[in-house]
């Protein structure tokens, strides 16, 4: 279990990147969804002992991570949104090399561990090519495997399935979900379907805030009979914009369908069963966040 | 469209912090080097006016080289920012062509590296305008010299380098092969500016893309009046190099603009590994399988793995390889000038000189490395991504530190071994085969690498504390010059001063007393650098850095109670090794520096000045005691000698100096009382109960002890040492009166003092027939001496040795002279082999170190040839032996004491004859040497101006006389053109002023150099049988005699007796004035006569010029008889720089201006010439030679 209390970051400049973050994040994958700049890679960075925040606590089951940097740091897996490599360095070389830092003295144990890791990330074949050359999608296998290593407890991916491939996207999510049955898994991103996908619990964060945070199926529930949808001319969103409370377009076959969430029907609308998605958008819209609708 | 990009790239340029920062830096440093005496960038002679013409140039020509690592920044990264800032595809897609582009950001970063490289001229402008500077060397503001630095310099150099550099970032992206390529210029720079021989300058200055090398040979034999006023013309060499290298950077451009596409090149790369197929799918089960163990050896094992992760990063980098590969070019050049520095001859490689060698040439390359990459490597993580997970993985913060610390010292270490490695295999090559790995790690590793290891560690906590690797570097460059600076400033001390105090290696001392200190000194530093070590530690970033109050409480969270013992040890073991440093530098020894030395100079002079025509008694009888401890350096000098007063009135007063260094146990004058005592400066004045009467004698008898405990801060005394002391009588014993030589001799530190100009040496005409002779006296003594020693070591003493003895631990000897000799005694003791020939009844013996056999037979050979041509063209020699004795490479020179010969290790006894091309310097030095015997304790002259002419250049033309009996007129001519090389570049370095050598003071490029030259020359026009004659009658006057010492003026009016009138004037030019020929061959035509004959008309310009002491030429009428050769096709025996046997060769009169001459000869001539063997004085002797027209 992490435990996140008032966690705050103010930077130099003032910019207020966390706002009082407390979250309790149980075994299980945990998603966290939010827009660019919600203040979510802070938080993952932040959790993984990369940043001080300015106040609060963070505990992962029973430890102060804040006092014991280290002490987290041998039970995490971390998988950062960027990363990169050394260059002209293979794969083998460089997960044996990690693996030295993550703890794994024993070389026989390490070029076990380091072969069956590029088994599982589909790597083999590549162990000894440099990674510098390796293509968006085999990069974050690489970065999936050195996030693997060294049986760790807590495991934090920041946007880990951009640039896959849908067959590898969900080897990635199968291997995720394994994972996360014993372990923390804190997955961030800002597809929605991830998480929907794969979360059993979830938080949306916006300007550094948690704005919403429990299990999707109740959140998604909390929407029924509150949605409502309507296929429109473009040429009219914006008008209608001005009358009702939309919280997402989106285009179907030339035309644009708007989601509204209203207590009441609204005029010439139709009931929407609500997923994920529109929770998502409704959550932000309700806090005054105007995210651009992405499909 | 190219008018948008370069209006883009210029406001992008200024907005940039960069420009700001390098223009105010560069007008600084400028600013310091012209207005504070302290900071000298490039320099002048201090001779020179401040703001003298040649010395702004050169200032900027160094300038323009410093000025290209931030021209780089300007030029080159307009090419690859877009690709570090990923923002290339929007440029592509802005429809911009790549021809606008290029040439827009091009011209752009081309004009802010020129403003930010002219920046130093208006630094210089400015500080010569400051009011505390000394007026008497500022002259009136010349614009001239400036707006050359502009044009001549500057622009050349950027637009060269830029257009190089900025092709190269284009066509790469990368600014590392920017900088790789700045280096490779640089280096090739380097390289080229190795050689200093007048003959192949030239060539090599063509390689260098700065145009400084070619700016020094044109200005190469500038005189100092040259040099205050002229400015280059672009033209001759430099004129050359500049075309050269602006074709090289046309090219460039070329073909920058022909191959530079828009295309990202990156994207291609990545498809390759993207066909791979999903061949293998592994199972997903059992994800973990190794247990991490968290144990105390992981970091260790950590630090290790880090270590070669980031050794592999740099060994498979290209830019290592570069910079290897020029520190071993620059080795090997070095190798190749070094090993032939004396007359073109080169050194038996030995292991002391190549590690001076590598030292020398590989230490700047290094310093380099260790700064380029401790940026690289300290920033690598982060550069590349890689610390945005690796920062969260469970190691301790010291890993990384240490990791990278040692990374860079393996890296060092590499550097080091390859140096070594190349150094042996360059002593292979040359046939030397006495490898000395252990003298070469030891000298390599501590000598030369504790400065590299230590600053590893600084340049490593430099580089975790600042956010900007460049910033970085740049600030260890600025702490590594500001020690140095300090230095300057009068801060010496080695607690403050990092790296180790030179420390010198001969052959026959080792690294004798200069280890301790070496190795205390280090040990001290390196105790320091694990507190630097710390400071890296407790900033180094990790993770996401904030503030400098996050990074300071971060720090105190590192500094655990481990570190602080740690940091507290480290503390407590610098404060006593550094107090260990202290009580020997400051406490057991007096700790001056090189002001308070001048300063005790300054002192001397204004008190005891007065005294300095005071009449003193001087010594003819002088027994000397002198006790050796080598081990110790410790000397026991005790004595009595006679001294008679010469004067004709009686002498109520004494004054005795005793050597500063030395301490007095006992020193009595009888019947006298001490009016003063001055024990710092060593100066004693008594007066005499009785005066001392003309003719009447007194004895003064002195023990005296010379310490050295301990070591010293700096300028450690090398003449006492554990093998190989060698000291005279003026380091060991009292003194009577004055010694003007204890003055200051430059005239700027002397105003400082407000002491007047120096006088090196009394007028001409001021000097009495009663002065005394060189030797500051003016009558001999008779001296013997007892030496004792270690019993290992043999002592030497002038004289004959009447008993050897051993006494214990101590080996005694006695010495005795039969006949009386100046006062002018040496004392040597080492582990000495001896070889011993005999000429006639004269015993020879050269006393050397053991490894040192390989020259000691020219030794003997030379001194029996010179002893023979001596004694048969000039007098008896007066002596029954002739001794070589070789003492360390702490100096470089040979001295003539009375038959015995102190030969420094460094010139001659490695020297390699190996072969017949060779000059055989160690014959010509052993000869030189020898003929002091002759010119100097036979003859000696008036303590005036002109005297070295008597001993030095008599001593040269002697020598060259033995030489050319033995090598033939060849080896001469090559001998001589290193003369007169030496001589006319050394005019311009004259500190006062350049006298004719008839009245030169003491001045080496005139006495020995143009002495030759002029020797030579009269020679040449006399004959050599009237020259020996003249030298025959000027002994026959004046050898063996005291009072009136003969003047120079005296052996040129033997000349002149000897010589025909029509001559006369030659002596004249040669002797009593400044004279320079300017000789060419303007044209020259042939007409075939038949019967294979052929009649050649030529063409001579001829000038001749007088000049005054600083260099100022007025053209005089020339009459003069002069060489006439015609020669046929090829080149002579000797070699290609040998002409062949001349068709004709014959005098002609030629005057001023030009001058016609006809003759015919047999055979095809090829080429003619005036003066083709250059014995007149020509600062172009290249176009006395001309090919002929046909």
């Amino acid at each position: 279990m992490l435990t996140l209390t008032h966690v705050s970051k103010t930077y130099a400049n003032g910019v207020q990147a966390l706002c009082d973050v407390s979250l309790n994040i149980p075994k299980g994958m945990f998603g966290l969804l939010g827009p660019n700049g919600a203040g979510k890679s802070t938080l993952m960075r932040t959790i993984a002992t990369l940043q001080d925040p300015s106040s609060g606590e963070i505990y992962l089951d029973g430890l102060d991570v804040l006092a014991n940097k280290n002490a987290l740091r041998q039970r995490l897996g971390y998988l950062p949104q960027e990363f990169g490599v050394y260059p002209r360095t293979s794969p083998l070389v460089m997960l044996d090399h990690l693996a030295v830092l993550k703890g794994i003295a024993n070389a026989k144990e390490r070029s076990a561990l380091v072969e069956r890791l590029l088994m599982q990330t589909n790597l083999w074949d590549v162990r000894k090519k440099n990674i510098d050359t390796f293509s968006g999608g085999m990069r974050q296998r690489f970065g999936i495997a050195q996030a693997l290593i060294g049986d760790p407890a807590l495991i934090i991916v920041d946007e880990p399935t951009a640039g896959l491939d849908p067959a590898e996207r969900r080897r990635f999510h199968n291997l995720l979900t394994r994972i996360g049955e014993d372990v923390v898994v804190i997955l961030s991103t800002h597809i929605v379907e991830d998480v929907s996908d794969l979360c059993t619990r979830m938080a949306i964060m916006g300007q550094g805030r948690i704005l919403v945070e429990g299990e999707p199926a109740p959140l998604v529930a909390q929407l029924r009979g509150r949605l409502w949808k309507q296929v429109v001319p473009p040429a009219l969103v914006a008008g209608l914009r001005a009358h009702v409370p939309v919280v997402s377009t989106r285009m179907i076959a030339g035309q644009t369908e708007i989601r509204v969430v209203a207590d009441d029907r609204p005029e010439a609308m139709e009931p929407a069963e609500p997923t994920l998605e529109d929770v998502y958008f409704a959550t932000l819209r309700s806090n005054g966040i105007d995210a651009l609708l992405e499909s | 469209m190219f008018y948008e990009v370069f209006k883009f790239e210029c406001r992008y340029q200024l907005r940039s912090p960069l420009f700001g920062i390098v223009s105010l830096v560069f007008a600084l440093l400028a600013f310091l080097a012209m207005a504070s005496e302290n900071v000298t960038v490039g320099g002048g002679t201090d001779n020179l006016n401040l703001n003298a013409s040649f010395t702004i140039v050169q200032t900027h020509f160094v300038f323009s080289i410093i000025a290209m690592f931030a021209a780089v920044a300007f030029v080159a990264t307009p090419f690859t920012r877009d690709h570090e800032l990923k923002s290339f595809e929007m440029i592509v897609a802005s429809g911009v062509s790549p021809r606008s582009f290029l040439a827009g950001r091009f011209t752009g970063g081309l004009l802010f590296a020129l403003l930010a490289a002219c920046a130093p001229i208006v630094g210089t402008l400015i500080a010569t305008a400051m009011p505390w500077l000394d007026p008497q060397r500022i002259a009136p503001l010349d614009l001239e010299p400036y707006l050359f630095s502009v044009w001549g310099v500057m622009l050349p150099a950027i637009f060269i380098v830029g257009s190089i550099v900025a092709s190269v970032a284009a066509l790469t992206r990368s600014m590392l092969a920017a900088y790789t390529t700045l280096v490779a210029l640089i280096v090739g720079w380097i390289v080229a500016s190795v050689n200093t021989d007048a003959e192949t300058i030239r060539l090599t200055a063509l390689f260098d893309p700065f145009g400084s090398i070619a700016f020094g040979e044109v200005t190469r034999y500038w005189t100092v009046f040259e040099k205050n006023t002229l400015v280059p013309a672009l033209a001759g060499t430099l004129l050359t190099n500049r075309m050269i290298w602006v074709s090289v950077a046309l090219v460039a451009i070329a073909v920058t603009t022909t191959r530079f596409q828009f295309t990202a090149g990156e994207r291609s790369k990545h498809a390759k590994a993207e066909q791979v197929t999903h061949a293998r799918t592994a199972p997903v089960s059992n994800v973990v399988l190794a247990t991490p163990r968290f144990d105390r050896w992981l970091a260790l094992r950590q630090v290790a793995s880090q270590v070669r992760m980031d050794l592999l990063g740099v060994f498979k980098s290209f830019p290592f390889y570069v910079l290897l590969f020029f520190a071993l070019m620059n080795v090997i050049n070095g190798f190749v000038a070094a090993v032939s520095q004396l007359f073109g001859t080169p050194l038996i490689p030995v292991t002391r000189v190549m590690l001076s060698l590598i030292e020398s040439m590989y230490t700047f390359m290094t310093v380099l490395i260790v700064i380029y990459y401790a940026g690289e490597l300290v920033h690598r993580e982060r550069q590349h991504g890689v610390s945005n997970y690796v920062d969260a993985m469970p190691f301790a913060n010291g890993v990384m530190v240490l990791g990278k610390i040692i990374a860079l010292w393996l890296i060092v270490a590499t550097v080091l071994i390859v140096g070594m490695c190349a150094a042996m295999v360059a002593q292979l090559l040359s046939g030397y085969t006495n490898l000395e790995p252990g003298l070469y790690l030891f000298g390599l590793f501590v000598h030369q690498g504790t400065l590299l290891f230590l600053l590893g560690v600084v340049a490593v906590a430099v580089q975790a504390v600042v956010a900007n690797r460049f910033v970085g570097m740049l600030a260890i460059v600025v702490l590594f010059f500001a020690t140095g600076a300090l230095d300057s400033l009068g801060y010496e001390h080695p607690l403050y001063q990092f790296g180790t105090p030179e420390s010198p290696l001969s052959d026959m001392n080792g690294w004798g007393h200069f280890l301790e200190p070496m190795l205390t000194i280090a040990a001290y530093w390196a105790l320091v650098m694990v507190l630097v070590g710390v400071v890296a530690h407790l900033f180094m970033r990790r993770g996401v850095v904030g503030g400098y109050s996050e990074r300071f409480a971060e720090a105190r969270r590192r500094f655990t109670p481990g570190i602080g013992t740690a940091s507290t040890a480290a503390l407590l073991g610098a404060i006593g090794i550094g107090g260990w440093i202290f009580y020997n530098t400051n406490v057991l020894n007096l700790y001056r520096t090189g002001d308070d030395l001048e300063a005790l100079q300054a002192a001397y002079e204004q008190k005891y000045k007065q005294h300095e025509s005071m009449a003193s008694p001087e010594a003819v009888d002088v027994e000397a005691e002198v006790d050796i401890f080598p081990e110790e350096r410790r000397i026991e000098s005790r004595g009595r000698a006679v001294f008679v007063n010469v004067h004709p009135g009686a002498i109520d007063e004494i004054n005795v100096g005793v050597p500063r260094l030395l301490r007095v146990n006992s020193l009595v004058v009888p019947d006298a009382t001490l009016l003063s005592n001055d024990a710092e400066l060593g100066y004693r004045r008594y007066r005499l109960a009785q005066p001392l009467l003309p003719g009447a004698q007194m004895t003064l008898t002195w023990d005296l002890s010379w310490l050295n405990p301990g070591f010293v801060h700096a300028r450690s005394s090398t003449r006492v040492v554990e093998n190989g002391t060698f000291v005279n009588n003026t380091e060991i014993m009292p003194y009577v009166g004055y010694s003007s030589n204890l003055e200051l001799t430059d005239n700027n530190t002397r105003r400082k003092y407000d002491l007047p100009p120096v006088e090196r040496l009394p007028k001409y005409d001021a000097a009495s027939e009663f002065a005394a002779s060189q030797f500051g006296v003016r009558t001999r003594t008779q001296f013997k001496a007892r030496i004792s020693t270690a019993a290992d070591q043999t002592a030497i003493a002038p004289g004959y040795l009447t008993r050897e003895w051993i006494e214990g631990d101590r080996r005694l000897f006695d010495y005795a002279m039969d006949d009386a000799i100046w006062p002018f005694f040496s004392f040597m003791s080492a582990r000495y082999a001896v070889a011993r020939d005999r000429w006639n009844d004269v015993a020879l013996e050269v006393f050397f170190h053991p490894g040192h056999a390989f020259n000691v037979e020219r030794m003997l050979q030379a001194s029996k040839e010179s002893l023979d041509y001596f004694t048969r063209e000039f007098s008896p020699y007066q002596y029954r032996q002739f001794r070589i004795i070789e003492f360390p490479a702490y100096e470089r020179f040979a001295q003539a004491f009375p038959n015995t010969i102190p030969y420094s290790e460094a010139i001659g006894f490695i020297a390699d004859l190996s072969k017949d091309e060779y000059i055989d310097y160690v014959y010509y030095v052993t000869a030189h040497e020898l003929a002091h015997q002759w010119w100097g304790h036979q003859v000696v002259g008036r303590y005036a101006q002109g005297m070295t002419v008597l001993v030095e250049t008599l001593a040269q033309y002697s020598a060259l006389m033995v030489m050319e009996h033995a090598y033939g007129p060849h080896k001469m001519r090559r001998f001589l053109k290193y003369e007169l090389d030496n001589y006319l570049s050394n005019r311009g370095g004259e500190l006062i002023e350049e006298l004719p050598l008839m009245l030169v003071e003491d001045q080496p490029y005139i006495h020995y150099r143009k002495g030759s030259l002029s020797m030579y020359a009269l020679k040449d026009a006399i004959g050599e049988a009237n020259v020996n004659l003249a030298l025959r009658r000027f002994l026959d006057k004046y050898a063996f005699k005291s009072t009136p010492f003969p003047r120079s003026g005296d052996l040129i009016d033997e000349f002149r007796a000897v010589a025909a009138p029509e001559r006369q004037q030659l002596i004249t030019d040669l002797f009593e004035r400044i004279v320079l020929w300017d000789l060419k061959v303007t044209e020259a035509t042939t007409e075939y006569l038949g019967d294979g004959r052929t009649r050649v008309a030529l063409t001579v310009d001829a000038k001749q010029f007088e000049a005054d002491g600083a260099g100022r030429e007025t053209e005089v009428p020339m009459d003069s008889a002069i060489d006439i050769g015609v020669f046929p096709e090829g080149s002579g025996a000797r070699g290609d720089d040998d002409l062949p046997e001349p068709l004709y060769f014959g005098r002609h009169q030629i005057r001023s201006g030009e001058n016609a001459i006809a003759v015919t000869v047999d055979g095809l001539p090829a080429r003619v010439g005036v003066d083709p063997y250059s014995k007149r004085i020509d600062r172009n002797p290249d176009d006395n030679l001309r090919s002929v027209a046909r």
